[in-house]
């Protein structure tokens, strides 16, 4: 009797065990080909497909073999990423990894997949796509670990995160016909096109900026991805291209009397910017700016000189 | 020696049976409605004679309130307002739409100002389709005549939902105690619907209700929860604050990218102080990404 008791038991955590694995939310690396020489560069996709599941958060790393690939560049442009709490960046210098690459982030009120006019139902969508080099011969593996997701419930039920394992063989030099390998000098040169227009938003928080006025902002770019933002803040309407200087949001603004011009750039991978305008809310009077009274005594200095001249 | 063998097969099927059923059953009683998307391409060169060249645009369409106020936003950023009809239904097509994948967000503002929660769906728009996003289901609004009420007092829930439809309002306590009172009402030609109970049906504690409609068959996700308390005489001079949710760290009563970067501070660094325990949403005394899932769960425009 107990012998069948536990050859039950040992039945129900099998089941348990594959049924878990068939709901778990997975994480689908791929690309197109897996065979390249050495130097070449090649895009490896990461796509999410929830199972059924509604998630709205993700984390894990993506683990890869340091002493066959180097990162190039990763490129979150036309993601299915909400915001970033952990961007996965390049770090450790070219081709120097050790460990992975971590990342995590939330789609607020959440994803079960992507859909689209060309098909029925929801697929995966991509999170982040990495560059990778090969900088070396033999057999190398990517994959994502310590992968978790949490469920849209309002409780953040976790779920486990399955991957596959992309396995590619990097043969010497000029063996590969190059197939879906990317130029290194010109990886976005298609994306012609600047992020799409994007909000700011005024306010001031303690916890952000010690109860100062900030700047909060975050666009979007379908093809390279946002690179990086820019600031100009100004007394005067108008900006020029050399006024710049790179900001990260949110911004706390130089200005706190909130007299002035603030634009806000984002730049995508390719060089292109899409600007936004933040207008004074508290425009000040023609008599305070200490340039107009400069004027005032130059031009009355002048005037005063020339009556003089005209009376000798 | 042959039924003890059948038996034991049926047990397990049995059990594999309840696991699965388990498993599913969360399923399907969660997923309540989403978007149809479909699309048509067409001949971005006109050629003269036979016509225009047509602008590529994503076209929404479904149900809310009557007269209601819905907003239609692309990654956050705000896209469309407009008006839906009296039967609460509404279609608008939105131009400018770049390609690629959008988190587009549907919600509705109904005729006392209160909002909906949103429904959300991710699109991959094409550069040369026209998009169809059809049956966009929008949950109902609810709210409270007050937020604290004596045993005896009455309770108003009352909301906007798609007219001339079943309602379910649905009470569930903080602490668990109470789970899951539901209670059908009709929504009028308006989408009005009410329910007035005595605080004694629930008993003293905190609470939070929610709605969704039932129309054409399938049902609406629910709706925002607001929170009320059912407390004795003596502790009804304590004060409460409107804007209530938890996630809503700056109280300004919405769940936005503001409540994100103040968050933000605070992921993996260690809370010391007693105040900065309220970054932690889940009681685990750590700020990690289940806190940021809880907010994105709340998150509202």
């Amino acid at each position: 009797m107990i012998k069948n008791v536990l050859k039950i038991c040992g039945f129900w955590v099998f089941f348990a065990m594959v049924s878990s694995s068939v709901f778990a939310v997975s994480v689908e690396v791929t690309l197109f080909k897996k065979e390249f020489s050495v130097n070449d560069q090649f895009e490896v996709f990461f796509k999410v497909d929830a199972q059924g599941k509604d998630i709205n958060a993700m984390q894990g790393k993506v683990d890869f073999s340091s002493n066959v690939f180097s990162v190039v560049e990763i490129k979150d442009g036309n993601s299915i990423v909400g915001k970033w709490v952990e961007k996965p960046v390049v770090s450790g210098g070219a081709g120097g990894f050790l460990g992975g690459i971590n990342f995590s982030y939330i789609i607020p009120n959440g994803y079960k997949g992507v859909l689209s006019p060309y098909y029925g139902g929801y697929k995966p969508g991509k999170m982040f796509s990495i560059i990778f080099s090969a900088k070396k011969a033999g057999t190398g593996y990517i994959k994502i670990s310590d992968g978790k997701a949490y469920l849209n419930d309002g409780d953040a039920t976790k779920m486990n995160v399955s991957s596959n394992v992309l396995s590619l063989n990097i043969s010497a030099v000029g063996v590969s016909s190059g197939g879906t390998m990317v130029k290194k000098s010109s990886p976005n040169s298609m994306d012609v096109l600047a992020p799409d227009k994007f909000a700011l938003v005024l306010s001031k928080d303690e916890n952000i900026s010690e109860g100062k006025w900030f700047l909060a902002f975050d666009a979007k770019d379908n093809d390279s991805g946002v690179d990086h933002y820019e600031v100009y803040e100004s007394l005067l309407e108008g900006y020029s291209d050399g006024a710049w200087s790179e900001a990260e949001s949110p911004y706390v603004l130089k200005d706190q009397n909130l007299s002035s011009y603030v634009y806000v750039k984002a730049v995508d991978g390719n060089g292109n910017g899409k600007v936004e305008t933040f207008e004074p809310s508290n425009i000040r009077p023609w008599y305070s700016y200490f340039s107009f009274w400069i004027a005032v005594v130059f031009g009355g200095l002048v005037v005063f000189f020339a009556i003089k001249k005209v009376r000798i | 020696m042959r039924i003890k063998k059948i038996s034991r097969i049926v047990l397990c099927v049995v059990l594999f049976a309840f696991f699965v059923g388990t498993a599913f059953a969360e399923e399907s009683a969660t997923v309540t409605v989403s978007a149809t998307v479909e699309g048509h391409s067409y001949s971005s060169s006109g050629d003269g004679d036979s016509g225009s060249r047509v602008i590529p645009y994503v076209s929404f369409s479904g149900y809310a309130y009557s007269g209601a106020k819905v907003y239609v936003e692309s990654d956050a950023q705000s896209v469309a307002v407009f008006d839906s009809a009296a039967s609460g239904w509404f279609s608008y097509n939105v131009y400018g739409i770049s390609s690629g994948i959008h988190n587009f967000s549907v919600y509705a503002k109904d005729i006392k100002g209160n909002f909906s929660k949103s429904v959300s769906f991710l699109i991959d728009v094409p550069s040369s389709s026209i998009t169809n996003v059809s049956n966009i289901f929008v949950p109902p609004t609810v709210s409270v005549d007050k937020v604290m009420y004596g045993i005896k007092e009455k309770i108003v829930f009352s909301g906007y939902g798609v007219p001339n439809a079943p309602v379910y309002v649905v009470v569930n306590s903080f602490d668990g105690a109470l789970k899951s009172f539901s209670k059908q009402v009709l929504s009028d030609s308006s989408g009005y619907f009410e329910y007035v109970p005595t605080a004694d049906v629930f008993g003293y504690g905190g609470y939070f209700v929610s709605a969704r409609s039932l129309f054409g068959g399938v049902f609406s996700l629910f709706g925002k929860e607001v929170e009320f308390q059912i407390m004795d005489r003596i502790s009804l001079s304590a004060t409460s604050s409107k804007c209530s949710q938890k996630v809503d760290l700056n109280k300004d009563c919405k769940v936005d990218i503001l409540d994100f970067f103040i968050e933000l501070k605070w992921y993996k660094k260690p809370l010391k102080k007693a105040v900065e325990k309220r970054f932690d949403f889940n009681g685990d005394n750590k700020v990690d990404l289940a806190d940021f899932s809880m907010m994105a769960f709340y998150w509202t425009r």
